[in-house]
């Protein structure tokens, strides 16, 4: 998929994520969340992973999380996409 | 026999209520993405569905998705079943066709997951024109129950909401009859007032009265409640085996008439005793002697 435009899924709240996506060059990713760095480190994992799920290659991705489980991670990645994205 | 006594609607884009709906152990789990989503969100509610569908336990009740209606959202809605779904809930059904049409949606995803004519429909019944038409809609293809939705009906027809609840007695008794003519089960509509518990349960007791099989939930502090008002108690339990022991005594013996404590067990009383025990069997508190 290519991102072409500004989009975002989800939401700023308990157990939920906001993730904001926007074009850019190769994927550049920031989040921000409360949790220990370890944890960090796993929602960057989930939010590469789905991504590259969904052949995103460039991308500016921005991650706010509330303690989002991985499969709400991920969903939230994919709406996002799909909304700001459109087939290569 | 399915037990459908609670049916908790859970929105559709609300992870929170998802992850943690099993624990209220309702029979039945409403992921809906109908009323509970707005249409800015249909699309990524739709995205958390599936996927809390494919990774997250649900429990063990029936799973079901209240699906937009066909033209609105309904046919990209089914797209995201899988095999823990036995059921559709489908909203403001007016006719046998609206059901038609979506059975025929139905068919294209199933063939895929090898489950052909599996998915049942829970056909929605809101307005004036669907409660006339609930005799056509209860025989339609699927349908496996047929449920209620005052709040709408009740705009419908110009009316009020009362907690006498009159201004739904036809159509919930419409539906009941329509129904249990049709071989399937009626479920009724949701008790708005999430605080009153003590009306709930009057009002749940009265629904079982009138022949509905369960009713839907809004709110989690709703299920207990209503699963003890379709529970059958341990008196109607009792009560049911002496009039299943009077009659096997009574064909043992060869008698034509039998009776339980001086009263005549006709036919529909031996009906319900039966139906009793089914149900207590089904909702776990039948105890084999």
């Amino acid at each position: 998929m290519k991102i072409v435009q500004p989009a975002s899924a989800g939401k700023y709240g308990r157990d939920d994520a906001l993730v904001e996506i926007q074009p850019g060059r190769g994927i550049d990713m920031e989040i921000k969340c409360s949790a220990p760095s370890l944890v960090m480190k796993n929602i960057e994992r989930e939010v590469l992973e789905a991504l590259d799920e969904m052949e995103v290659r460039d991308a500016k991705v921005s991650v706010s999380e509330k303690g989002a489980l991985p499969w709400v991670l991920k969903s939230r990645v994919e709406a996002a996409v799909m909304r700001a994205g459109v087939n290569d | 026999m399915k037990l459908r006594r609670s049916r908790l609607f859970i929105p559709g884009n609300n992870p929170r209520m998802i992850q943690t709906a099993k624990v209220f152990r309702p029979d039945m789990i409403i992921l809906d993405l109908e009323d509970a989503v707005g249409p800015a969100n249909k699309d990524e509610a739709r995205i958390l569905v599936k996927n809390a569908l494919r990774h997250v336990d649900l429990g063990c009740g029936e799973i079901s998705i209240r699906v937009n209606p066909v033209g609105e959202g309904g046919e990209e809605d089914i797209r995201i079943i899988n095999e823990k779904v036995s059921a559709i809930v489908m909203p403001k059904v007016e006719s046998a066709k609206d059901v038609e049409e979506m059975a025929n949606a139905l068919q294209g995803i199933e063939d895929p997951m090898d489950r052909l004519g599996e998915i049942e429909i829970i056909a929605t019944i809101e307005s004036a024109r669907g409660v006339l038409n609930a005799p056509d809609i209860a025989r339609a293809p699927r349908v496996s129950a047929l449920a209620f939705g005052a709040e709408d009906y009740t705009k419908d027809i110009g009316g009020e909401r009362t907690k006498e609840g009159y201004e739904t007695l036809f159509a919930r008794s419409m539906i009941v009859a329509a129904a249990k003519a049709a071989g399937i089960q009626a479920l009724d509509t949701v008790y708005s007032d999430v605080k009153d518990l003590e009306g709930l349960y009057e009002d749940t007791v009265r629904s079982r009265k009138m022949g509905f099989d369960g009713r839907s939930a809004i709110h989690p502090s709703q299920v207990d409640v209503i699963h003890r008002a379709y529970t059958p108690s341990p008196e109607e339990i009792e009560w049911s085996k002496q009039v299943i022991g009077a009659l096997e005594e009574g064909k043992k013996a060869g008698t034509g008439a039998v009776s339980l404590n001086g009263k005549m067990i006709d036919k529909p009383v031996a009906k319900r005793a039966e139906r009793i025990i089914t149900l207590a069997k089904a909702a776990g508190v039948f105890k084999e002697e």
